[in-house]
């Protein structure tokens, strides 16, 4: 690998995460843009910590120490609001007291001021996920997928440096499940975004494609 | 229960809190050692009872165990759930009958003995005695709003602080907070009564939103933290990564999320202020008059149709308190499924 690769994508050097004496995760790794680090491991192995380390919301009682790097930039240490990591979890979780459209504008960067531009930015995008016309619409009201696919939609609307999965195919459907793969890869490749998949299904890992690092859960 | 002492038996010899009150208003200064030690024996008589409460809590639990672990099923228990809820509607048919009976005598014209229904209803009662209730309405809305939301305040920053750093005040910090709804409030409040004297301050208002903010603080926090902490904590961590900053998270998705645990906390925190008694009683040295104050006062007088009207009111003010605070965030979301109840 050279320093001119390095510097793009994800770099994680070092990284140790451990609950009192117990070592979760150890992994250095470097995951180029549009490419994916798939994370496998049974549950109450700790992989979802490698994400909240990443992420900066790492809960106080785990130690953990290792570099991460984003195109050459040191996110160690700064801010969460400041570190721009899209994540994505199991559930859509969309804020249930805003509308469709509401949500996706609430994660335009705060760059764009304007009312009318940032809802005409959470529209186009909608547009581009076959959710045209949905703004208005209630999220409760929306199917599984539709509510995946807004979950998507608003972590891209977000301009993120990186991608974080924890599991995020795992509640839907078979077929929904394949279809949401491919359109998440498919979106983070062509934002030139890296990945963080963490997952305990092999299926997943496949789909991704890319590299694959296992931890063993002491939990089993 | 100074209040509820004073009500129900006006003439008898009083319970310890009542001749506490006595002793402490007593112009002979003396009396006031005699009140610090009964004010000692009332909290050790109030710490017994907690003592011997948790303990038979304790010995049921253990004995429900031991059945339950012998495979015990008590699937024959229908006797004891009608008896239970025959208990249940029996207490509030007295509150509700209680309450009709005082609203009947607020609007009853002539009523003697053995007619059934008053003569006629009037409103001259609530005519009479409403233009007469402003300064302690005004006193009562004023003292009720101003201390629930420094309440409401205080708790949403408290429990702000427990998201941000993950880690609440424990359990001593708990303790402290729930202090006042476990010591006798007549054990403490005439030390905070010397304390405000000793203030030199002479912001009698001031000290009794205060004095009532001590006891509605406790009932807010515990009425809101539940709500709060159940709340995912995944969409603050969602808000974050897609680069909002806290308050932002905190003003566009908490606060919202919660409205409607944040109005019942406030109505909650209100309803306590309203029924304030004692407190109100000791730090407005008579001189501040709530709904609350002026019904127990009336309580032991023989005017029917006045503590109808001063009573009603009591109820109406919590009322429309938890009234608003189911309707305003059901008409507020009502295009929202997930906001609903």
């Amino acid at each position: 690998m050279t320093n001119e690769s390095s510097a793009t994508g994800l770099m994680l050097t070092g990284i140790e995460i451990r609950l009192h004496d117990r070592q979760l995760i150890t992994l250095s790794s470097h995951v180029p843009p549009a490419r994916v680090l798939t994370v496998m491991g049974p549950s109450g192995s700790g992989k979802s910590t490698l994400l909240a380390y990443i992420g900066g919301f790492l809960d106080p009682v785990f130690q953990a120490q290792g570099r991460i790097t984003i195109g050459g930039d040191d996110l160690t240490g700064i801010a969460p609001e400041e570190r721009r990591t899209g994540i994505l979890f199991q559930d859509p979780l969309l804020f249930p007291h805003m509308s469709v459209g509401a949500n996706v504008a609430f994660a335009v960067p705060a760059g764009i001021s304007g009312r009318k531009e940032r809802q005409r930015i959470a529209a186009e995008a909608l547009t581009e996920v076959e959710l045209d016309g949905f703004a208005d619409r209630d999220p409760a009201t929306l199917s599984g997928g539709q509510k995946a696919r807004v979950a998507l939609t608003r972590v891209l609307v977000s301009r993120p440096r990186l991608l974080l999965l924890d599991e995020p195919f795992s509640k839907l459907d078979m077929a929904l499940r394949q279809q949401m793969r491919q359109l998440v890869f498919a979106k983070a490749r062509n934002a030139n975004l890296p990945v963080i998949l963490v997952t305990h299904d092999e299926a997943d890992a496949e789909a991704a494609g890319g590299e694959t690092h296992r931890i063993e859960g002491s939990l089993g | 229960m100074v209040d509820v002492a004073l009500i129900l038996g006006p003439n008898l010899p009083g319970t310890l809190a009542t001749r506490l009150l006595e002793w402490m208003n007593d112009p002979d200064l003396s009396n006031r050692f005699l009140a610090s030690a009964g004010a000692i024996l009332q909290l050790g008589v109030t710490a017994t009872a907690l003592v011997s409460w948790y303990a038979v809590e304790r010995l049921g639990g253990a004995t429900l165990a031991a059945l339950r672990g012998r495979g015990h099923r008590f699937r024959n228990d229908r006797g004891l759930r009608v008896a239970a809820a025959g208990v249940v509607v029996f207490i509030c048919a007295t509150v509700f009958s209680g309450i009709g009976l005082l609203a009947a005598w607020s609007v009853a014209g002539p009523w003697q003995f053995p007619d059934l229904l008053p003569q006629e209803l009037t409103l001259r009662t609530w005519q009479n005695a409403l233009p007469r209730m402003g300064t302690a309405l005004t006193t009562t809305l004023a003292a009720g709003i101003l201390s629930t939301m420094i309440a409401v305040f205080l708790t949403i920053g408290c429990l702000e602080r427990e998201t941000q750093t993950g880690r609440n005040g424990g359990q001593n910090a708990l303790l402290l907070l729930y202090l006042p709804l476990m010591v006798p409030q007549i054990a403490f409040l005439f030390g905070l009564q010397l304390l405000f004297i000793g203030s030199g301050s002479s912001d009698r208002f001031a000290a009794l939103v205060l004095v009532h903010l001590v006891f509605v603080l406790p009932y807010v926090f515990l009425s809101l933290s539940d709500a709060w902490r159940h709340l995912d904590r995944r969409y603050d961590l969602l808000s974050a990564a897609l680069g909002r900053s806290r308050l932002s998270a905190l003003l566009a998705i908490r606060l919202p999320m919660l409205t409607r645990a944040i109005l019942t906390a406030f109505a909650v925190g209100f309803a306590v202020s309203v029924g304030q008694y004692l407190p109100t009683v000791l730090i407005g040295e008579g001189r501040l008059q709530t709904i609350t104050t002026e019904a127990v006062a009336l309580a032991s007088g023989g005017n029917r149709r006045v503590i109808g009207v001063y009573a009603l009111l009591q109820t109406l003010l919590p009322f429309i308190a938890f009234a608003v605070a189911s309707f305003v965030p059901a008409l507020f979301y009502r295009n929202r499924r997930a906001m609903q109840v």
